[in-house]
């Protein structure tokens, strides 16, 4: 009886497999199909190509930032912080009335680059100070209850932020005033192809984070203690990790890297409102998902691999712009019928399970 | 006698009451005979049949002589006599006002509900409060209809076809509620407009454009600006003949209003002989369209059409520079003719149009009057339909005012068709945006289209 059902078992995995296989073939002959047609027909020129490349190099840096503090948090708490988004939101404000103030004192004019640092740091303090408020109101009291539990108190902070940050601030739009500022206005012409200068930012900066933060996780002290705490609590515990303590700064890491993209977004798109940290927030998640959530260097392939995908998709497949989230999640959703844990997951959930 | 005094009452209560006739005192009673006129004199009988509005109430025999008959006669006496009616009855005085569409009956003391839908909140906000700023100046100068006041149910109808349906059943469920100024994005009146069909609540919108919102031919769909087909296919003449453009790339905000004003445009553009090289839509609250952008400059064109709002429209302008688009002309429509939309772009901006809802032939010392008193209580207007809007509430409550009745217990009947009708009914009405007149559908607003350029942070005259 045993053998039987093994095998039965065997056979209907084996078919899914096969199932799955075919599918993917399938799904993979069209895609490439379509985008030899692309390419053959050379229905764009050249520069549109390396133009969405850049675009979505910018704009999966960016996810990337945030994608980090999803798998971080979910690394160590195994919960989805719903609210890193809003941190992100709060990080861009905080930017903007700084970045305002310093307008209007004429500290800009006096000093460019120093109050691009400032309004950095201040966006990332701010960010930092809501993250760790967050984790102590909202998750911290929650840490035996079922999984669930943190999972909708988080779902309520991020809908409690985004209404205070709409009661408090106002519902108009508010503008860094990207062109005002010397250094990140414009951009540099290579032949056809032009980049915004807060483009190079983005990507400078980011690239720069992310060695760092690697760094940061696998080489130092605090990053071999998040290690232990996200391995194992109760043991992590016993060698004398402050448990507590590494999870708050583990919140206050995400968060920083939330500010820091919030303000990146503030300057490269300009617009910022009680909503912004909702779309990019959502996307990054994806890409954490995309990556392996939990796993740092799969957050970074995540949130690269969702940009050029939203960036270069429709250009590749000769789909109209307006589908782009379409293409993203539709690949979001092929990947995970392959890899149910993600492009890098697999090794760390199997460590897990 | 008693029995037909009963019988009298009994049925004057029933019936002549009922229907709404007081009879005071005085029945006519008609007294059908049936005699036999004699040679000699002899006893005849007579019976007497007595009719009260043709019921037959008493049958009366006079006298029993039986006798030889010689001739029958028939004949009708009419006898007029007084009955004294001595039951009270009381007289319940209901005004019978009959509306297919039901009435609201608003009672003394009570206010007459008007909705206003604008969005209050979000990236929208300064436009929808412009709206409500100008509808609130109408309800400030029409306080009341015969006697009793014009509330106004200010309410967010955020822009979306969600938002739209949750104020819209809000308002279905209230019985008070007899019209809706708004909404103000066609996105959200639309949808909208489904519910207050079937709960028979006319709206009047001051700045719904898009061609669909009417073109569907529901009852209570009614606009006091422009159709889009107007402003569509204006601004692809000004396009092409007065900005030269030939080669157009379509952009729009994929809601009803932005896709159907680019689709005018784009047919009334070729038309004109001009070439569209894309038709694109970007996601409202995104804020990266360098992508979208970048497709589009591959077509190399000379202008960009954009039907949307001034957030986006902020964002394309300032992006187009970043993928090769830096020459190619921003032009929008009067979603994007606002300061917040230069503001938004930091400065990008300069150089763009955009086509605006201009007063039609309007009474300058009107709209001297009406901006005037809109400056000294909200300051600098923030849109360019608050003039509509005003116009919108006061079409509304003089509507309400010719279709309401008072009862005799004090109380204000409105007939809800009837106040659709009289909205409809202006024609020729001059109104601070122009004058207003309605055909079959609902389209009220005539509109003159402007044109305005962005010159040093402030849109002014091309």
């Amino acid at each position: 009886m045993a053998t039987t059902s093994t095998t039965a078992g065997r056979s209907a995995a084996f078919s899914r497999r096969a199932f799955l296989t075919i599918l993917g073939v399938l799904i993979g002959a069209v895609l490439a199909f379509r985008l030899g047609q692309t390419i053959y027909d050379q229905v764009w020129g050249p520069e549109v190509w390396i133009r969405n490349l850049i675009n979505g190099l910018a704009l999966g840096a960016v996810y990337a930032l945030i994608a980090l503090g999803y798998t971080l948090v979910y690394g160590i708490l195994f919960m989805i912080n719903f609210a890193h988004g809003e941190v992100l939101m709060l990080g861009a404000m905080a930017g903007f009335f700084v970045l305002d103030a310093s307008i209007n004192s004429g500290f800009l004019d006096y000093n460019t680059f120093l109050t691009i640092v400032i309004v950095f740091i201040a966006g990332m303090s701010a960010a930092v100070l809501v993250g760790v408020l967050l984790e102590r109101i909202a998750y911290r009291p929650l840490r035996g209850a079922p999984r669930l539990v943190p999972l909708i108190s988080a779902i309520g902070a991020s809908i409690f932020l985004q209404n205070a940050a709409l009661q408090a601030f106002g519902a108009n739009v508010k503008i860094y005033p990207t062109p005002r500022i010397t250094g990140l206005s414009g951009g540099q012409r290579f032949g056809e192809v032009f980049v915004a200068n807060t483009s190079i930012m983005i990507m400078v900066l980011a690239i720069i984070t992310m060695v760092a933060l690697v760094l940061l996780v696998n080489r130092s002290r605090f990053g071999k203690a998040m290690r232990a705490v996200a391995e194992d609590k109760p043991t992590a515990q016993l060698m004398g990790i402050d448990v507590n303590r590494i999870i708050l700064l583990t919140f206050a890491l995400g968060s920083l890297l939330a500010g820091m993209a919030g303000v990146m977004l503030g300057f490269h798109n300009r617009q910022v409102t009680h909503m912004v940290g909702f779309m990019p927030g959502l996307k990054a998640f994806t890409a954490a998902v995309l990556g392996g959530i939990g796993n740092v260097p799969g957050a970074m392939m995540g949130g690269f691999f969702l940009g050029l995908a939203e960036s270069l998709g429709p250009t590749a497949f000769q789909i109209p712009s307006a589908y782009k989230d379409v293409i993203a999640f539709g690949l979001l959703v092929l990947i995970l019928i392959f890899r149910p844990t993600g492009l890098m997951g697999e090794r760390l959930s199997r460590e897990r399970a | 006698m008693d029995t037909k005094r009963e019988l009298l009452s009994a049925m004057t209560r029933r019936n002549l009451l009922r229907g709404g006739l007081a009879v005071s005192g005085a029945a006519v009673l008609a007294a059908c005979g049936e005699t036999k006129e004699v040679i000699k004199e002899v006893p005849v009988e007579v019976i007497k049949e007595v009719e009260v509005a043709g019921e037959t109430v008493v049958k009366e025999v006079v006298k029993e002589v039986p006798v030889e008959v010689e001739k029958v006669v028939k004949e009708t006496v009419e006898v007029e006599v007084e009955v004294p009616v001595t039951t009270t009855v009381e007289v319940e005085s209901v005004l019978v006002v009959n509306d297919p569409w039901g009435v609201v009956t608003v009672a003394p003391g009570d206010s007459i509900k008007i909705g206003l839908v604008t969005v209050l909140t979000g990236d929208l906000a300064n436009l929808g409060i412009d709206i409500r700023n100008g509808a609130e100046l109408a309800f400030d100068e029409f306080p009341d209809v015969k006697g009793f006041a014009v509330e106004m149910l200010d309410e967010d109808g955020q822009c979306s076809g969600e938002g739209g349906t949750a104020v819209a059943n809000k308002f279905a469920a209230n019985p008070e509620v007899v019209a809706v100024v708004g909404h103000m994005c066609s996105g959200s009146s639309e949808p909208a407009s489904v519910i207050y069909e079937r709960a028979h609540i006319p709206m009047v919108s001051p700045s719904s454009t898009a061609v669909s919102f009417t073109a569907r031919g529901l009852d209570v769909t009614n606009r006091v600006c422009w159709n889009d087909r107007i402003q569509g296919t204006a601004a692809a003449d000004f396009a092409f003949n007065t900005l030269g453009a030939t080669k157009a790339a379509m952009i729009h905000d994929q809601s009803s209003y932005g896709e159907g004003l680019v689709q005018v445009f784009q047919g009334a553009f070729e038309e004109l002989g001009g070439e569209v090289t894309a038709f694109e839509g970007v996601t409202v609250g995104d804020k990266d369209f360098r992508a979208v952008l970048t497709t589009i400059a591959d077509g190399a064109p000379d202008l960009l059409y954009f039907g949307g709002f001034q957030g986006e429209g902020a964002l394309l302008v300032a992006q187009k520079n970043e993928v090769g688009l830096e020459d190619a002309i921003f032009f929008g429509a009067d979603g994007i003719n606002s300061q917040v939309y230069i503001d938004s772009a930091a400065g990008d901006a300069e150089g763009s149009y955009s086509s605006f809802a201009d007063f039609g032939e309007t009474d300058a010392d009107l709209l001297a009057g009406f901006l005037g008193r809109y400056e000294e209580k909200f300051g600098e207007p923030q849109g360019p339909f608050n003039a509509h809007a005003y116009d919108a509430a006061a079409i509304i409550i003089a509507a309400i005012d010719s279709a309401s009745e008072l009862a005799a217990d004090g109380s204000l009947i409105i007939r809800r068709n009837a106040v659709n009708e009289a909205i409809r009914a202006n024609h020729g009405y001059q109104g601070v945006s122009g004058v207003i007149d309605f055909n079959a559908i609902g389209d009220g607003g005539q509109g003159t289209v402007g044109f305005q350029i962005v010159a040093d942070n402030a849109w002014s005259a091309v």
